[in-house]
């Protein structure tokens, strides 16, 4: 077995017989005990449900009755999303000792595809504080550099992934909580348009804002993952009531006559971005050019405006949510959780009503943009993860976020690896299409993947074969 | 710099009924300051016509 196949090609061996989906759960067991110690991915590694996941898989395998390209394949799920019989803790001691009754919606359909469920993963607490060092389990770190943060909140399944401990897992994206691990651990993540992915079952932050997707190594295992997870719901009220394409559709097929916007105003003058970032949107779009695309810049509203937006929906809402147990239970959250959860309560109702109108602005403004386009290319984050330590309880509104654009508008949009800065970890682009639009925007990101080298490495700790010292 | 009084900062905060310490409220004056440029961004007059964004089906109100 090579040490890192993708989806992929572990499904081709396993289809082929070559490939023990028993052996493949216990190579990533022994994987996550190796490494973990010092990672701290997991809050629970389930190896009894690993093995017993990969057993029907094997069953399934000498049957020739497998499911699919993902039957037999390990992953993780965020620590938001329910799972039925295993504890759920959304990384807090609120929820420590929950065990749901039934599984996330997304969770059940990443089940019945076969999938192997290695674990619940680290997450920032409620999906919104984070990182914290005063919680029942630590941060995750970033398999890169250990020193580093890992971005969040799918903290745990960026690093689990881009260390190789499994194949992808699930995130939560209400800010950016998809695409900013997926840019900081060097992997690919995809925030679905709004209503694409089931919301029940997750534990909520937003109610407008919130979306469920994947992270994963490549482009195409995002694919694969993402065409499981999607669908109707009708017990959620968000959820789009259409059928899915097939989400692999335009694998392979190259950018040839698209049209991709460069916003460059924001990144070159907004937010101004690392030499390594800007390089990489450079080298993006020119390769964009060369494999037949038309690049020209798009003029889009500010980032500032997304940011306040984003804001002020989200702090009232996630508030509303909290509300019982921050006057019950104020200190049993973490500080950067309950000092955040606040100042949503700060926030007038008229506030929040002109913040869901300046939400309508940017829709159409967006929409009137972006029609001559198909895809818009941008920075997923301004710079490689910064240390761990360094990260600002405030940092949501201390600068606006290359990310809250798709929140607010719901559009889809994916981050991908685009080289590495100066410290050497990842810096990463993002690529934003309209909606439900999910096989062009995979498709032209998986073309920008298979041009450039950047998969061909991972993190020097993930090649340990001995427990790294914690 | 906030430009709200601290006896502002403390009603609207009293407003949330989180009973909080006086370290607590502190330590949130910082954070606050940033809301309040926000929302004096957000106070922009638009006029009366532009509705909100959310998102609601009648028909899920059986």
């Amino acid at each position: 077995m090579i040490p890192f196949p993708s989806i992929t090609a572990a499904a081709q061996q396993i289809a082929a017989r070559k490939l023990s989906p028993v052996e493949l759960a216990k190579a990533c067991l022994a994987r996550a005990r190796r490494l973990d110690p010092v990672l701290h991915a997991f809050i629970l590694l389930t190896e009894e449900r690993a093995l017993a996941d990969a057993a029907a898989s094997e069953a399934r395998m000498m049957q020739g009755m497998l499911k699919g390209k993902l039957d037999g394949i390990p992953i993780g799920h965020k620590d938001i999303y329910n799972t039925a019989g295993i504890q759920t803790t959304a990384h807090s001691r609120l929820l420590e000792g929950y065990v749901p009754d039934a599984d996330a919606t997304t969770v059940a359909k990443l089940a019945n595809a076969g999938t192997v469920m290695l674990g619940k993963l680290s997450t920032h607490e409620f999906a919104m504080g984070g990182p914290s060092f005063d919680l029942p389990w630590p941060p995750a770190r970033n398999p890169w550099n250990p020193d580093h943060f890992t971005g969040g909140s799918s903290s745990g399944t960026g690093a689990a992934t881009a260390a190789g401990i499994i194949f992808g897992g699930t995130g939560s994206d209400t800010g950016g909580s998809i695409r900013s691990p997926a840019a900081f651990c060097g992997i690919a993540g995809i925030k679905p348009t709004y209503g694409l992915c089931s919301r029940v079952g997750i534990q909520p932050l937003s109610f407008t804002l919130d979306h469920a997707g994947p992270l994963a190594w490549t482009v195409e295992d995002c694919a694969l993952l993402l065409q499981a997870m999607a669908g109707y719901d009708p017990a959620d009220p968000a959820s789009a009531d259409r059928p899915v394409p097939d989400l692999t559709a335009r694998l392979g097929k190259g950018v040839a006559g698209l049209r991709i916007g460069v916003a460059r105003a924001w990144h070159e003058r907004e937010v101004p971005v690392s030499a390594a970032t800007a390089k990489g949107l450079d080298d993006a779009a020119e390769l964009f050019r060369k494999l037949g695309a038309t690049i020209s810049d798009i003029a889009l509203p500010s980032l500032r405006s997304f940011q306040v937006a984003t804001f002020v929906i989200l702090s009232p809402e996630a508030f509303a949510i909290h509300e019982p147990w921050l006057t019950t239970r104020f200190n049993d959250y973490g500080e950067l959780l309950r000092d955040r959860l606040i100042l949503g309560g700060m926030i007038r109702g008229a506030d929040y009503v002109q913040a869901m109108r300046l939400r309508r602005e940017l829709c159409l403004a967006v929409a009137d943009a972006i029609a001559g386009y198909n895809v818009v290319l941008t920075a997923a984050q301004p710079t490689e993860a910064p240390r761990i330590e360094t990260v600002s309880k405030w940092g949501l509104m201390e600068r606006p976020g290359f990310t809250n654009p798709a929140n607010v508008t719901g559009y889809p949009a994916m981050s991908i690896c685009s080289g590495y800065g100066e410290g050497g970890l990842p810096v990463a682009i993002q690529l934003i299409a309209k909606p439900f639009q999910e096989a062009l925007l995979l498709g032209a990101a998986e073309a920008y993947e298979a041009a450039t080298p950047w998969r061909t490495q991972r993190p020097a700790l993930s090649l340990a074969t001995e427990p790294v010292p914690a | 710099m906030s430009s709200t009084s601290d006896a502002d900062f403390r009603a609207t905060l009293h407003q949330t009924g989180v009973p909080l310490t006086e370290a607590q409220q502190a330590a949130l004056r910082e954070g606050y300051a940033f809301v309040e440029t926000m929302l004096a961004e957000l106070r922009t007059p638009r006029g009366r016509e532009p509705e909100p964004a959310h998102i609601f089906y009648p028909e899920q109100c059986r």
